[in-house]
C-alpha cells in the first residue's frame, strides 16, 4: 500500500472505540510490514494522554489527518 | 531438514513468496519481482537472485511462465510433505495485520502425502489460553535478523576489511572503524528486538475480540522503550515484561551463559552510548575497567554474544 503520510504529519489512530490524532514520529519496517511509531501530546490527542507519548502501530491502522478513511 | 538444506537467506526468500502466492489449479504460485522481494526484506536484488537460484536448484520453485514485456517471472512453490502454510484468510487480513507472518511456515504433519502437497491454506487464530503456550513458530524477527541484520554488519566488516587488510594481528589507526562497528551492532540488534517485540503484540491483538484489539494495542506499545532507547536490559524486560511473562527473569533463567550475555549487553550497550555521544573521558573509564575495548575482536566477541 502507498504511505500518505511522512514523518512530522498529523496523523488519526483508532484509540479504543474511539480515534485520536497524533504525529509521526518514526516509520519503520519494509512493505507489506511497515510499522509507524506516533507520538501523542495532550494537545492533538483531546487529551486522553496527560503527557508525551507514543504508540507503535502497522501502517494500515492510520492514516493521515483530513483525509477520508 | 529443508530450512537447513536451503540456507537462512533462501528460506527467507521461500517464506515471503509463500506469503504472497496463492492456489492456482491445486498449486501454489507466485510472481516475484526481485526488486519488490528485496525491497520487501531489506536484502540487496542481487542476494534476493542468488536465492532463488538455489531454491530452484533445490526444486522448491519452478518456473511457470513469464508475464508479459517486463514482467516477472513466475513461480510454482512446492512445498514438502510436513511443511504446511498457514496464512490467514483474506476477509481477516485487515483485521489481524501481520500476523500471518509468525505462522507461515512451521512443521506439521498432514495426512496423506496428497493433501499436504495440494497445500491448504487457512489461518489458525491463537486462542487466549494458546498464548501461554509455547508455539513453534518461524519468526520473522529472527530470520530478518540472521539474514538482513547480520548482513548489513558484514557490509560495514568489509570496508573494514579493506581498510586493514583483513588479516591477523593487531592495525593502527582503525579505533573509530571499530567504534563504528560496535555502534552498528547495537543498532541492528534493537532493530531486532522491536521487530520481535511487534510480532508478540501481534499475536496478543489477533487473539483479542475486535472491539478489544485497539485498546490492547495501545497498551502493549504506549510510551515503548525501544522505540526510544537502546536494548538493555531494562529497556527489553520493561517493553516485553508487559506481554505477561518475565522476560529477564526467564533468560536468565535459562543459565550462566545466558545471564552473561545479558551483561555484556548491558556493557555493550554503555559503551555504544560513550561513543554514540562522544564522550571520551566514558569510553576510556569503561576501557580502563576492562570491561570492553574498541578492537575488532571485541565487536567479533560481542556479535557472536548477540547472534
Amino acid at each position: 500500500m502507498a504511505i500518505k503520510f511522512d514523518v512530522g504529519d498529523t496523523v488519526i489512530i483508532p484509540w479504543g472505540i474511539d480515534e485520536v490524532r497524533g504525529t509521526v514520529a518514526e516509520l519503520y519496517g519494509n512493505a507489506p510490514r511497515i510499522q509507524v511509531v506516533v507520538e501523542l501530546t495532550p494537545e492533538l490527542s483531546s487529551y486522553v494522554v496527560d503527557e508525551r507519548t507514543t504508540v507503535t502501530l502497522p501502517v494500515e491502522h492510520v492514516r493521515k489527518a483530513g483525509v477520508a478513511a | 531438514m529443508l530450512r537447513r538444506a536451503l540456507g537462512a537467506t533462501a528460506w527467507f526468500v521461500l517464506e515471503e513468496l509463500v506469503v504472497r502466492a496463492t492456489v492456482i489449479d491445486g498449486e501454489l504460485r507466485v510472481r516475484a519481482p526481485t526488486r519488490e522481494i528485496a525491497d520487501a526484506l531489506g536484502l540487496n536484488k542481487d542476494t534476493v537472485t542468488q536465492a532463488l537460484v538455489r531454491l530452484r536448484a533445490n526444486k522448491t520453485i519452478t518456473s511457470v511462465r513469464r508475464g508479459g514485456s517486463g514482467g516477472a517471472t513466475a513461480f510454482a512453490v512446492h512445498i514438502p510433505s510436513r511443511l504446511i502454510t498457514i496464512p490467514l484468510l483474506a476477509d481477516e487480513a485487515a483485521e489481524v495485520g501481520h500476523v500471518e507472518r509468525l505462522l507461515t511456515l512451521r512443521t506439521n504433519s498432514l495426512g496423506s502425502s496428497s493433501r499436504s502437497q495440494r497445500v491448504h491454506l487457512w489461518w489458525v487464530r491463537p486462542a487466549p489460553g494458546d498464548l501461554c503456550e509455547t508455539v513453534d513458530v518461524a519468526s520473522h524477527a529472527l530470520d530478518r535478523w540472521r539474514v538482513v541484520g547480520l548482513a548489513r554488519l558484514a557490509e560495514l566488516e568489509g570496508v573494514h576489511a579493506q581498510a586493514t587488510g583483513g588479516g591477523r594481528g593487531r592495525r593502527w589507526g582503525t579505533e573509530q572503524l571499530n567504534r563504528s562497528l560496535l555502534v552498528a551492532l547495537v543498532a541492528q540488534f534493537q532493530s531486532f528486538c522491536r521487530d520481535l517485540h511487534d510480532e508478540a503484540v501481534a499475536v496478543h491483538v489477533a487473539a483479542a475480540r475486535p472491539g478489544q484489539a485497539a485498546v490492547l494495542r495501545t497498551l502493549l506499545t504506549q510510551g515503548r522503550k525501544l522505540d526510544a532507547q537502546n536494548p538493555r536490559r531494562s529497556t527489553l524486560g520493561s517493553d516485553f515484561g508487559r506481554l505477561g511473562f518475565s522476560f529477564i527473569d526467564d533468560l536468565e533463567g535459562r543459565g550462566a551463559a545466558t545471564e552473561s550475555r545479558l551483561e555484556q549487553l548491558d556493557v555493550l550497550v554503555d559503551f555504544r552510548n560513550a561513543i554514540g555521544h562522544g564522550d571520551e573521558a566514558s569510553i576510556a573509564a569503561i576501557e580502563a575497567q576492562g570491561r570492553i575495548k574498541s578492537t575488532k575482536k571485541a565487536y567479533q566477541q560481542y556479535r557472536s554474544a548477540l547472534k
